[in-house]
């Protein structure tokens, strides 16, 4: 053991600054907009386009940091599971919750949107991690009757922009073989 | 299929005759052995905790026969306070009130749900009609199909709109648990919408503590009780070393019923025993001053502060406060003097002045401030109606000045409100979740709301008919800081969607908060595709949802519970004469198909997919025994006692230390939640926030004349100031069905049908030539009711007061405005904030005008 300097740990105290956590989270609108640029220039397209969009899903491993005033905090060991010690660290923030903030996205799993058109919540659901329509509305292939022909072109100017602007693959079940049955039917391209 | 129509009482009383084949009773008696049946028919004793307290319940062939006081026995050790020269020694028995002791009519009610119900039109998928909304037309499910139908319809908008789509909304105190009733919207609700994906959280705001959280906060900290300060051991402070107790704006013996029962009432005879002078300011000489009270000073609402101002001002001028104090514990007083004083706008805030604002005698303020002066005074005025009113917040800053400039925290000198805030000695050791504690302390995964948009209770309706709406601050309690107040929500956040399904726990929504009209057409509106909720009874506001699943009561399910024990801001605190936690042993089966909340949350949990997750593998039974383990129970009994004898009486600690409330302040000069650590009499938070000139806040407490008060030019239109306060007879609206209740005080028609009784004074009733018993429309440009006359001199003329609470029963509930033959008096208060400071409802102080009301009976 030579050369090793025995530290004594700070059992109790007082910590402050700020501390820097990674987490598996759901992520915010607005944090996907403020920090991931390629979601942030999508939206903005949708939105020039005046497709409506909710936010469905959006999860993925992040840095939050919290910005700590003066937490008491208790060092402990304890017996581990399968002998020896084992050690950890408690901080006790009292009832004023601490600020927090997230300073980056590591990675997203999934961002899933639904993209409205005037008559149904649903048009399509994309996921813009994955780059796929996994969701086409029916009325793309239950076209019966005027009304529904303007509720298909209406969604199929959104899967237009998706496939030919955006270049998204079509997932959905049997959505690529209706898209362009539908295309060819209606004119669309 | 029959077609169930839900109009009126009185046709939930022929639906009983009914539903009558249903009973528990007779369910019973079918497919059970003749061993089993013997037993049904012996009289059985359980221990239960109701939303009136703690309660023996006589149970014989399968039904409530009785519910008793619950007996202390005498070997628990329980607390004695000597005080002028007495032993006082709290009764060997649960003081439970009328409403535990009507549980026993309450379970059995006509109006009871029995079986999962559809609005007549409602179809999943939003392809349905909503036309009919309201008018209480239902069709009966199994709870096969209603279970299918619920979670496909919850799947569907989630899956549509996104989770932000979902609000859950909390019940209304429909039953009392840890892990049912309100227990349920804490701990299984909120993670049940979480492993969905979350919801747009519903901020509930608070009906009964607005002006304490946006005004007392900032002068001594306390937002996590909701601006009440602590209130421990502030009956042997105040038996000891008060010379007077003031009830100011607070009907004691009324308003600290709630959870606990009479367990209070026996104090405030003490203080009379013990010959403290006790003094009651309010409008109404209510049943507190009646009973208990040497004194009673009128005082017109809303123009509290403007009285508090004043006996400050004499105070100041005769050098009677505590200087000494006032260095050493506070910030600010200089501004707080110049304001009471005039110098900074001119006008001294001398009794004379008072007088023609509040309408106190000049002379009686001068007596009131010189007898305050003397000695040790105790406020009694938590939950006071004044708080809820114009710039509620004064009042409460105002309650807080009051008692700082005579030494908060000295011997005898506290802010308190028994039976609310506690008072008893108790073990201050004991741990015991409630259901307020806002989370499942004994489940693994907690799931946090990860959808950051909410609605708030005042803008729910514009919400949901307009949006888009915004507002700054509004929340209360644990999630509450004086930062808290400045943060600013908008509706509907971009990205996410409008509320599309709304999923409710219980009833009293509508007439517990503000603007009970408006919050039905937004119930009503299409723009909620689907509406459920989760209830006991099919009381008139069930009419706005399309689905409605019975839920049982807390004598027809096992929980857990201590109590007056909500945990987080509701702390037991010594509510009670007797510390005890239960075991709400199941006394009958579940009335008809109705079943505990837990288990509705389950089997959806089931259709959803998410059941493992939220359930984390246990029964009931196995969340009663963790709540157990987290709880200082297992120090002192084991569960298999526990739950054998019902009950565990924590005993007083043999060398009890009292802690009298803030006397660790008086002691220390800091340490309170304030950015100073000492008490605020000007707050620097505000003024950065508001400046100093702003008609609604300041820096320091003022009176601030009501906007739409009896001086403004409504007055004229309205001349009669209306104060809704918490109701005598019910439980917000909780118990509103009880014939037993509603036959004590409801004014009866001719035509059978009781009005909701309003106070008015028997010189306005004279004047508008209105005798006792008569049936009144009471008016005002947000909405009319119908009200049965109670002329008394027992009120200020110029006021009428309401209890808010009664059930909405419009004669047409499709049309907005429609007059309202429940008398439910929220009808007739405005959505609008107290103030630009304070989002929170403004429940007390609208003007009104009241008419005898010609061929009604």
């Amino acid at each position: 053991m030579a050369g090793v300097v025995p530290i004594v740990p700070p059992r109790t105290g007082t910590m402050g600054g700020k501390l820097q956590v990674e987490t598996q989270r759901f992520i915010t609108f607005d944090e996907l907009c403020s920090h991931v640029p390629n979601i942030k220039v999508f939206f903005d397209e949708l939105d020039k386009k005046d497709f409506k969009y909710l936010l469905i899903d959006s999860h993925g491993r992040a840095v939050m940091e919290i910005d700590i005033e003066a937490a008491s905090y208790i060092w402990q060991s304890y017996e581990a599971p399968r002998g020896g010690f084992a050690y950890k660290l408690d901080f006790d923030f009292g009832r004023r919750l601490p600020r927090m903030n997230l300073k980056s996205i590591i990675s997203l799993e999934n961002c899933i949107i639904n993209i409205r058109t005037k008559d149904f919540p649903r048009g399509a659901t994309v996921d813009l991690i994955k780059n796929e329509v996994t969701y086409v509305h029916d009325s793309l292939w239950v076209l019966k009757g005027e009304g529904c022909a303007k509720e298909a072109k209406e969604v199929q100017r959104v899967l237009n922009w998706l496939v030919n602007d955006k270049k998204l693959k079509i997932t959905a079940p049997g959505g690529e073989k209706h898209y362009k049955e539908l295309a060819a039917l209606i004119g669309g391209k | 299929m029959a077609t169930v129509k839900n109009t009126n009482l009185k046709l939930i009383d022929l639906l009983g005759g009914v539903f009558s084949s249903f009973s528990a009773s007779e369910s019973l008696m079918k497919s059970i052995t003749h061993s089993e049946i013997e037993e049904i028919k012996k009289e059985k004793s359980f221990v239960a905790c109701t939303l009136g307290g703690a309660a023996s319940v006589r149970v014989k062939n399968g039904r409530v026969i009785g519910l008793e006081n619950l007996t202390i026995p005498e070997e628990v050790r329980h607390f004695k306070i000597e005080a002028h020269g007495k032993v006082f020694e709290p009764p060997r028995k649960y003081l439970t009130d009328m409403v535990g002791h009507s549980y026993r009519r309450w379970v059995y009610d006509p109006s009871r749900l029995r079986y999962p119900m559809k609005r007549v039109g409602w179809e999943p998928g939003g392809k349905g009609t909503y036309d009919n909304r309201g008018k209480g037309e239902f069709v009966r499910m199994s709870w096969d199909e209603a279970l299918e139908q619920v979670s496909r319809e919850i799947k569907r908008v989630r899956d549509d709109y996104g989770p932000s789509a979902l609000c859950f909304q909390d019940t209304f105190h429909q039953t009392w648990g840890t892990i049912h009733g309100m227990g349920t919207c804490y701990t299984i609700a909120p993670r049940f919408f979480n492993l969905l994906g979350g919801f747009t959280e519903y901020v509930p705001g608070t009906c009964s503590w607005a002006g304490w959280v946006t005004g007392a906060t900032f002068m001594y900290g306390y937002w996590w009780t909701n601006g009440t300060s602590e209130g421990t051991d502030s009956l042997a402070d105040t038996l000891q070393n008060s010379r007077m107790v003031v009830f100011w704006a607070l009907d004691a013996t009324k308003s600290t019923r709630m959870y606990i029962g009479h367990e209070s009432e026996v104090w405030r005879h003490w203080v009379n025993e013990a010959g403290i002078k006790t003094v009651s300011i309010s409008p109404e000489l209510h049943d507190t001053a009646v009973t208990h009270c040497d004194k009673w000073v009128a005082v017109y609402p809303g123009t509290d502060a403007a009285l508090a101002a004043s006996l400050m001002n004499v105070w100041i001028n005769e050098g009677t406060y505590d200087k000494e104090y006032i260095k050493t514990h506070t910030v600010g007083f200089e501004p707080l003097k110049n304001y009471i004083l005039g110098k900074d706008d001119g006008i001294p805030k001398t009794p004379e002045w008072a007088e023609k604002i509040c309408g106190v005698k000049a002379e009686d303020i001068y007596n009131l401030a010189r007898e305050w002066a003397a000695g040790p005074v105790s406020i009694n005025c938590h939950v006071a109606a004044a708080n809820r009113g114009w710039y509620g917040h004064e009042f409460t800053r105002m309650m807080v000045a009051l008692q700082t400039l005579q030494g908060l925290g000295k011997p005898g000198v506290n802010l308190t409100s028994w039976g609310q805030v506690g008072a008893a000695p108790f073990d201050k050791n004991i741990r015991m979740p409630g259901y307020a504690t806002g989370v499942n302390p004994a489940a693994k995964n907690l799931y946090s709301n990860p959808i950051p948009q909410k609605i708030h209770t005042l803008e729910f309706a514009e919400g949901i008919l307009n949006p888009p709406v915004k507002w700054t601050g509004g929340t209360t309690g644990a999630a509450y800081w004086q930062d808290e107040s400045a943060f600013k929500y908008n509706y509907p956040m971009k990205g996410y969607s409008e509320i599309k399904l709304s999923f409710r726990c219980g009833g009293g929504h509508f007439v517990s908060y503000s603007n009970t009209n408006k919050r039905a057409e937004a119930f009503m509106s299409p723009k909620l595709e689907t509406t459920i909720a989760t209830t006991l009874f099919m009381e008139p506001l069930m009419n706005c949802f399309d689905v409605v699943l019975p839920a049982c009561t807390d004598l027809e399910r096992n929980d857990i519970s201590m109590p007056c024990t909500g945990g987080l801001y509701i702390p037991y605190l010594g509510n009670c004469n007797h510390q005890m936690s239960i075991y709400q042993e199941q006394c009958v089966k579940p009335l008809g198909q109705s079943m505990p909340d837990m288990m509705i949350f389950y089997n959806l949990a089931k259709k959803l997919g998410i059941y493992e997750e939220l359930s984390e593998g246990n029964t009931e039974e196995d969340w009663i025994r963790k709540l157990f383990q987290v709880s200082s129970l297992p120090e002192f009994v084991s569960f298999e006692e526990f739950k054998k004898k019902g009950v565990h009486f924590f005993p007083v600690p043999e060398k009890y230390e009292a802690t009298p409330p803030l006397s660790w302040f008086y002691k220390d000069r800091t340490g309170l939640a304030t950015p100073s650590g000492k008490i605020e009499l000007y707050s620097q938070v505000l003024a950065d926030r508001w400046g100093e000139n702003n008609p609604d806040i300041g820096p320091v407490p003022k009176y601030r004349e009501p906007q739409d008060g009896r001086n403004s030019p409504l007055a004229k239109k309205y001349p009669l100031v209306g104060f809704f306060s918490h109701p005598k007879f019910r439980i917000h609206s909780m118990m509103e069905n009880v014939t037993w209740i509603r036959d004590l005080h409801k004014v009866p028609g001719d035509s059978g049908h009781q009005y909701e009784p309003i106070w008015i004074s028997a010189v306005d009733a004279e004047a508008r030539g209105i005798k006792h018993g008569d049936i009144l429309r009471v008016f005002n440009d947000v909405g009319q009711i119908l009200a049965g006359a109670y002329v008394t001199e027992r009120i200020m003329p110029g006021t009428i007061r309401m209890y808010y609470g009664a059930f909405w029963e419009p004669e047409d509930p499709t049309k907005p405005g429609s007059l309202d033959r429940g008398g439910s008096a929220n009808v007739l208060t405005t959505n609008k904030p107290m103030s630009c400071h304070s989002h929170l409802h403004r429940i007390e102080h609208m003007m009104v005008e009241v008419i005898k009301q010609e061929g009604e009976n």
